[in-house]
């Protein structure tokens, strides 16, 4: 055995063979398995894939019992085996295939599961409906669609195969006349064995390498309880900004409105007009890239945007709550409901004995119309409007001087929306809390809330009772909005407001509705509106009124 | 619906044994003639260290198999074997039986695998959940390009690589074996301390790699959770970050994670058992280096067909687990 030198780069093994030349030739060997298997591996994998994820049914349970099977059982122990019984002579194409044996299993279950997805796409059903066969919308269809995730598994499956053939032959299970990478390495780690029968290593111990316990966790300190006093919720001047590489996109601008106690506010405006974002600003769970640019949020006369990270937590459901959208999974699908109270009551530090803390779960889910049990079941057990419930009583848990419900009905028939939106007016005024109702549905503002607010393009463009804004609206948009709404007498008719939503990286100058208002003149076009009280209690920002 | 889950993976599991079981059996003799008599043979006429007892054991071979019975009545006594784990005498070291010899080796790799791997996936499990999370220190992004390029090491080449550096070059550490040579295997704390130093290079090249692993498959897992609804709902309730970080989203992305564990078990075992045959760690890898050397089959099949048992086992431990973890597991239909 010989160390480096300029003749022998990597040296020579004990019989005085070159290491370098030993690489040299073997790698061509060693790839030659990988690819072989990999692109065998592959090849059977993406058939069997598509079969079973195209075809469903029994097949598909045959073949995918097979692979779960065969991913379960150790692949090195089974190669082996099989590489045992055959050992006699084995060459590399042989070799290549007793890996390919196994390598198959792999795809067939990713590439399953890809063509699993892609099947219930569009262009697949329409090439269903079309009279396409089966073959033919795999070959035509799905084929060329996944080809870069099959090139992707080739990859994998080669390097996969390469691994799995030195595994074997570093055990001498290889073509031991063929010098592969592995089988060179069998060789040096068996003349190494040999060795070592004459050496002699006395062990030393290290300690200091010995792990040690885990880290220890910090527990934050407790804050004291700011004393806030009553008065009710006002933002102003509350701007949102995304950051991105075209510069800041304001999904929020200069967003000014009171609360005042006992009331219910509505949020109107159509998908991306900055109303969601407004609602999570006020509890200041924006996420980078956004962030709070400007404004203030005082409730009860402390403005929140002052607090300390840990004092705006405690603020968060004890005196504003989130009920969050209907659509949402917003609760915690491993844990059981009154968990999912209880560590509320907890994290706020509410002083509690088990027992105590179960009576009041109970309560607080009779309170929105739930059955007691309910506590002991888990998300997934219950419906979407029993789910909305259980994240009402989550908020009114600690009996909040403002609730923001965030669409709270999306997502559920109109049936189970009533009844929820009932659940929510009779704990508001159980509680005498103040509401912040988000939505874009008109009809159900109409019905719920007792002042209305208009939001586009990030800014708050109406504020009014709803009664007027629905008799006297004062901004053309608003009009529109109402004017959309489908209404009984005239049946058949559906008016959309004209345009599209403008991009907030992209404003309009001036007026940001003025390309979609019929009554827009020039000072639209140039000068930006302010918000105004155009009547008692009306405010719109609008230079027409 | 408990049951019904129970009774489908303790099928599975039967099912595992079974097909291992009858390859144990079938492929040997694919090749034609009977390669257990063939090998007996061949080292009768070497003449080597086995032929003291060989008659003995050709006896014994023969009366157990009945070789003269069909292939299906052999198999049936074979499965009867089996299953009371009697593997007979291992070839190369008769008299010693296959039992004897598995008994001695499992305990080693039962600890170096099981202490391995536990680390590795929670230390990785940790690792990577931090690493995802925000409030993480600063510098533990650092930690991310090591893990990736540690992650695509085969176990054994790293393995090699530490042996290389810290018992050729620098000489910290024992290069081979379970114990220093000459050692008397005694509940010492010498010999323990002995013990320790040789399992140190041999489980960190399992702990470095795997860990790696485990740290990124939770950091995308961790990714993926905390855009989920019910952890910006956990914030607007107001919870601390403790409680948003352990019980919303540990909670929920270690969910994958236990089942990529049950899926790599046997990954790692393979990987594992190369790491045994580099370092001369006289466990359950290092005997079947050895009986494929000496061709030594009821060996072999003794310790594949345990080790196939042992996985089946984990694996079941790992599915029963698992709907405690999950409480909707039990009612998704697979």
């Amino acid at each position: 055995m010989r160390a480096p030198s300029a003749a022998h780069p990597f040296g020579t093994d004990r019989q005085g063979r070159d290491l370098f030349a030993a690489m040299v030739a073997g790698t061509p060997l060693t790839l030659r398995i990988g690819f072989i298997a990999g692109f065998l591996g592959v090849g059977i994998g993406a058939m069997l894939g598509f079969v079973s994820a195209y075809y469903r049914g029994t097949l598909d349970a045959v073949i995918r019992g097979v692979v779960d099977i065969g991913l379960t059982v150790p692949g090195l122990l089974v190669l082996i085996i099989i590489a045992v019984s055959l050992r006699r002579g084995l060459t590399v194409d042989q070799m290549a295939i007793i890996v390919a044996s196994l390598a198959w299993l792999n795809p067939a279950r990713t590439i399953r599961a890809q063509v699993l997805s892609m099947r219930e796409r569009g262009y697949v059903e329409v090439a269903r409906l079309s009279g396409m066969s089966g073959p033919e919308i795999i070959v035509k269809e799905l084929m060329p669609n996944l080809l870069p995730y099959l090139a992707a598994t080739l990859v994998n499956s080669v390097s996969a195969a390469i691994l799995a053939s030195i595994g074997l032959e570093v055990l001498g299970l290889g073509p031991i006349d063929s010098p592969t990478l592995g089988m060179t390495l069998y060789w040096v780690n068996f003349n190494a064995a040999l060795s070592r029968a004459d050496r002699d290593h006395p062990g030393r111990l290290s300690r200091s390498l010995l792990p040690h316990g885990g880290p220890g966790r910090d527990r934050q300190p407790q804050a004291a309880e700011s004393d806030l006093t009553t008065d009710v919720l006002s933002v102003r001047d509350l701007c949102v900004h995304y950051d991105t590489p075209l510069g800041a996109v304001k999904a929020a601008d200069h967003v000014t409105f009171g609360l005042r106690a006992g009331e219910r506010l509505g949020i109107a405006g159509e998908s991306g007009s900055g109303k969601s974002t407004m609602a999570l600003a006020i509890l200041r769970m924006i996420k980078p890239p956004g962030r709070i640019a400007a404004g203030e949020v005082k409730l009860d006369g402390v403005d929140l945007m002052t607090l300390s990270d840990e004092e705006m937590r405690r603020v968060r459901l004890d005196r504003i709550a989130l009920i969050p959208q209907g659509s949402m999974n917003a609760l915690n699908p491993v844990i059981r409901i009154k968990e999912q109270i209880a560590d509320a009551l907890r994290d706020h530090r509410v002083r509690m004995s088990a027992r105590e803390t179960e009576t009041r779960v109970r309560e607080l889910l009779e309170s929105v119309g739930l059955r007691a049990e309910v506590a002991d079941m888990f998300p997934h057990e219950l419906s979407g409007g029993m789910k909305q419930r259980a994240c009402i009583a989550i908020a009114i848990s600690l009996s909040p001087r403002v609730i923001i419900a965030d669409e709270p009905t999306s997502a559920l028939d109109v049936v189970v929306q009533k009844q929820v939106m009932e659940t929510l007016a009779r704990v508001q005024e159980n509680l005498g809390a103040s509401v912040i109702l988000v939505g874009h549905d008109m009809g159900l503002m109409a019905q719920f809330v007792d002042r209305l607010g208009v939001m586009y393009a990030g800014k708050l463009i109406e504020v009014s009772p709803v009664r007027e804004i629905f008799t006297r609206p004062l901004h053309p948009y608003t009009r529109m909005l109402i004017a959309s709404l489908p209404s009984l007498e005239q049946k058949g008719t559906f008016r959309g407001i004209p345009g599209l939503i403008p991009l907030l990286r992209d404003l309009p100058p001036g007026c940001a509705f003025h390309p979609r208002c019929p009554q827009a003149f020039d000072r639209c076009l140039t000068e930006e509106p302010a918000l105004l009280e155009k009547h008692p209690g009306g405010w719109a920002a609008c230079h027409l009124t | 619906m408990r049951a019904d889950y129970l009774a489908r993976r303790v099928g599975v599991f039967v099912l595992i044994v079974w097909l291992a079981a009858t390859l144990n059996f079938f492929l040997p003799r694919l090749s034609g003639q009977d390669p257990v008599r063939a090998t007996l043979l061949q080292q009768a006429s070497l003449g080597g260290h086995v032929q003291m007892g060989l008659e003995a054991m050709v006896k014994e071979y023969e009366g157990r198999f009945g070789l003269d019975k069909p292939l299906w009545r052999q198999y049936v006594t074979y499965l009867g074997d089996v299953s009371r784990f009697n593997f007979n005498y291992s070839i190369s070291n008769y008299p010693r039986t296959v039992n004897e010899i598995i008994a001695e080796a499992i305990p080693w790799t039962v600890v170096l695998l099981g202490t391995t791997t536990i680390l590795s996936f929670t230390i990785g499990t940790l690792l990577g959940a931090l690493l995802a999370w925000p409030g993480a220190p600063r510098w533990m992004r650092l930690l991310m390009p090591p893990l990736w390029a540690l992650h695509a090491i085969p176990f054994f080449l790293l393995g090699l690589i530490l042996m290389y550096v810290f018992a050729f070059r620098f000489q910290l550490l024992p290069m081979f074996g379970g114990y220093s040579p000459g050692a008397f295997p005694a509940l010492t704390l010498r010999f323990v301390g002995d013990v320790l130093a040789h399992a140190i290079l041999p489980a960190l090249s399992i702990v470095l790699v795997a860990t790696g692993g485990w740290a990124l498959g939770m950091r995308g897992m961790m990714v993926t959770t905390m855009g989920e609804d019910y952890v910006t709902f956990a914030e607007a309730k107001g919870l601390t970050r403790l409680t948003i970080f352990l019980r919303y989203c540990v909670r929920n992305a270690i969910l994958p994670q236990t089942t990529a564990l049950a899926l790599a078990l046997g990954n790692i075992l393979s990987g594992a058992v190369l790491v045994e045959v580099i370092f001369g760690f006289p466990g359950v890898g290092t005997i079947l280096f050895h009986a494929i050397r000496e061709n030594d089959h009821f060996l072999i099949q003794g310790i594949v067909f345990t080790v196939i048992v042992a996985l089946g086992v984990a694996t079941l431990i790992l599915d029963v687990v698992y709907p405690l973890l999950d409480p909707r597991i039990s009612y998704r239909r697979t």
